[in-house]
Order: structure tokens, then sequence, then C-alpha cells
């Protein structure tokens, strides 16, 4: 099942605004290295692309469940929460 | 060494050690160390051990052990699905294709439940399956997934994933990788066929019935009967599962497709059951299995699944038999011709290709 949720911060309140950023920054996915791809992928674990842009810059990562290190799994969890909200 | 011996020795060395193992176990008292080696001398003589240990909702593995092979359910919904569950699997591959466990040699069946908090997945990880909550911790109006033991046939496809390790070992990439899928889908689904007594024409052939919340427009994840209709909602989209080769899905996501192009040989394998008839483990079932384990190889195709499946069908029940002829009207009805001559997909598909080229294709 795949599932693609956009966030814009301009649609969030300040403090949430604020909030996002943060996460964003904690999770440094501008300056994480290019993850490696496992030579065996475990059936059926999650797999996510992360793509984000600020202030002109643009990142994308796909990344396997078991290599998302823990700030950049806490902004996933965040952006998977707010998608769940029809 | 005993362990050693328990695995790999003949039924008479295995008797020998168990032997060994009461008067050693009389002799110091030692008699957690005998309750443990009776535990691996039943799985070596083919008795199911089935293990479910709780995470907690943390992400340790195994993490504590909650229920043993032969105690009394624990009142834990989740805990005893599992229990239950894994049993459910390890009986039809026992009884109906003889197999002993997820490595043919009595492996224990490993269960984490509660993994993590708000878990949406279930997963094998090589050793042992994992089973997350879904969303029971949320209000039941905000849930999408509840728990995934809900499902027998979600527990039956993880432990497939096992079966498949063990066997061919296809690659989990591209059409390898949806076949992997596909085949613990097959599995699962017969898993709960089995439990409920149902004949192919009976069976639902949906895969994760009452996985969703019903708040969700879902019958379950997938359909083999009808790839691409299980689900349709706005918050989790639409099934995007093709039915027929002509709809074949070039992505990189998913591995290249391993959770959509799986809807192909699903299919496939629903049209041979139900022309075939009665219980889909009893011959179509037989014929995936002996594929599984003596044809396919760990990057075979859709093409060379429907040549090993034709191929494994005239050797159990006669060329020309109405079950090979199942088996191929199965696999044309998905756009894929069988071809008798060769089980090894690509170098099948090549060969025909110079045969048209030079104008004397035989499919």
């Amino acid at each position: 099942m795949i599932t693609e949720i956009e966030i814009n911060s301009k649609d969030l309140d300040t403090s949430e605004e604020e909030h996002l950023k943060t996460m964003i920054n904690r999770s440094d996915i501008f300056n994480l290295p290019e993850p490696v791809k496992n030579s065996s992928t475990m059936p059926d674990q999650f797999q996510y692309k992360v793509s984000i842009q600020q202030d002109g810059r643009k990142r994308e990562l796909n990344l396997d469940e078991e290599n998302v290190p823990d700030h950049l799994r806490n902004l996933i969890t965040y952006i998977l929460k707010k998608g769940r909200k029809k | 060494m005993v362990e050693k011996i328990l695995e790999n020795g003949t039924p008479k060395q295995k008797e020998k050690v168990k032997e060994y193992a009461r008067i050693a176990g009389q002799i110091r008292g030692q008699r957690q160390y005998l309750s443990e080696l009776t535990k691996k001398a039943q799985a070596a003589a083919g008795q199911k051990n089935r293990l479910v240990y709780d995470a907690e909702n943390g992400s340790n593995l195994p993490g504590t052990l909650k229920r043993s092979e032969g105690e009394a359910p624990t009142g834990d919904n989740t805990i005893d699905e599992a229990y239950e569950g894994t049993g459910a699997t390890y009986d039809l591959y026992s009884d109906v294709f003889s197999r002993s466990s997820v490595d043919n040699q009595g492996l224990d069946l490993i269960s984490t439940v509660h993994y993590l908090v708000g878990y949406d997945n279930a997963f094998w990880n090589g050793d042992q399956m994992v089973f997350g909550d879904g969303d029971e911790n949320l209000p039941e109006a905000e849930r999408i997934f509840n728990r995934f033991t809900i499902a027998v046939d979600i527990i039956g496809h993880e432990l497939t994933h096992g079966v498949t390790q063990y066997e061919a070992n296809l690659v989990y990439r591209n059409q390898s990788g949806a076949l992997n899928e596909s085949i613990s889908d097959v599995f699962g689904s017969l898993v709960k066929q089995h439990v409920k007594d149902q004949t192919a024409d009976q069976a639902d052939w949906i895969i994760g019935a009452g996985i969703f919340s019903e708040n969700i427009n879902a019958i379950g994840i997938r359909s083999m009967k009808a790839p691409g209709t299980a689900y349709d909602d706005p918050l989790i989209g639409t099934d995007p599962q093709p039915d027929h080769m002509s709809d074949y899905v070039d992505t990189t996501s998913d591995n290249g497709g391993v959770h959509i192009n799986s809807g192909i040989p699903n299919k496939a394998f629903y049209n041979v059951a139900t022309e075939i008839g009665g219980y889909a483990w009893e011959k179509a079932g037989l014929i995936w299995y002996k594929s599984l384990c003596d044809e396919l190889t760990q990057s075979a195709d859709f093409q060379a699944a429907a040549n090993a499946t034709y191929k494994v069908a005239g050797d159990l029940y006669g060329n020309n038999s109405t079950e090979q002829k199942a088996v191929y009207n199965g696999w044309e009805k998905v756009g894929i011709i069988p071809n008798a001559d060769t089980n090894t997909g690509c170098s099948g598909r090549i060969l025909r290709t110079i045969r048209s080229i030079f104008g004397r294709s035989n499919s």
C-alpha cells in the first residue's frame, strides 16, 4: 500500500509551523548521507521517500524502515499523523 | 553436539539423544535443561513449537516470552491470535505438504506482538514474525488499521516469507519480488481456507480481511479474485494491483512494485484453483508448493513461475491432464503463456523471441 502525504508549512498555524521547522532541523535531513541500500530487503518492511523543500534547498531520501535515523523517524511520524486527518 | 544431532541426525540418532537427555536430566536434576532439550527434540521430530513474545510497545526483539507451546490462552487477544495463527500455518504445511515448519527442520515459530506504538504493519525479519497493534491505541473514530494478528492469512503470509527464504529464496525486487509476495498471499489464503474448511468457490480470496477499521472503505489489503478492488478510500487511496500483464506497473517504488504486480500471479493462482475446484490446497496449492521448492530459482520471473507450475502439474497429474490444462488456462488469462520446453523464464523468453523473429514461434 502506497500513501502520499504533502504538508505545506504555510497551511499550519504559527506554533505548528515552528514545531515542524524544529523537527526538520533536528532531523538534519539536508546533511544526512545518502542511505546505503541493503542487498537483501526484509519482506513487508516500510519504505519511505522523504522530500523536503526549505529556504530554496531541496532534499529527497529513499530509506528502508531499518535505516531511518531516530530524528528523521520523529519527522516521518509527525507527517504520517498529519496525513491521517481526512 | 547434542543440538546438532537433534537438528541434523537420523531418527535413530535423535531418539538416542532424547533418551540421553532424559537420563542426564534425571541424574543432574536439571529439569530446565531437560525441558529445553525436549522442546528441541519435539521440533526436530516434526512437532510445532510456538513461542509468542511481547515487545511491550518497544522495538527490542524478541521481547518477553508470554506463551509457549502447549500453554493455555493468556487472555491477550494479540498473543493468542499469534499463537493460533502460527499453529494454523504450521498445520497446513505439515498436514498437506508434509513440511516440518518454516525451514522443514522443525524451526521454532517465534512471534513478537505489541511491537512499537501505533505500528501499522507486520513483517518477517529473516528469523521471526513481528506484529504491530495497528491503531488500537487511538480512539475508534481515528483508526485506520486494527491489530495485524486479527487476520490468520496475514500470519500465514509472513511465515511463508520464511518458507520462501529457505526454498527458492526469491529476490525481493521486481518480478521475483512480486512472486515472493504472491506466494505469501497464496499460502496465507490457503491457511485461512484450511482453517475455515472452504473449497475454492467458497473462499473469499481476500488477504487481510478485518485489518482495516470500519472507518475505511476496504474489504482487505488485496483481492486475489479481483486484484485492484480491495480498497478505495480518500485516506489510503485506491488498490493499485493489476490483474493482467497488459496493466503491469513499471515502478521503482515498493522494490519495483512487489506488492502491486503480485496481483497478476495471485489472479493466476485463483484462476487455476477455481478451475480445478475442490479444496485449493489439495492440487493447485501442491503444484505451487512443489514449484517453489523444486523448480523456481532466486531470480525467477512470472514466465518462469508459469513454466514451473505447468511442468509440475504435468509431473504430478500427467501431461494434458485437467489439472495441467487448468494451470495453462490460469496463466493465459493473465497474459502469460506457459512454456513446457523450459522453466527457466528468461532463457525461455529469449528463445521464443528468437524463434518469433525467424517465424518459428512455438507459443
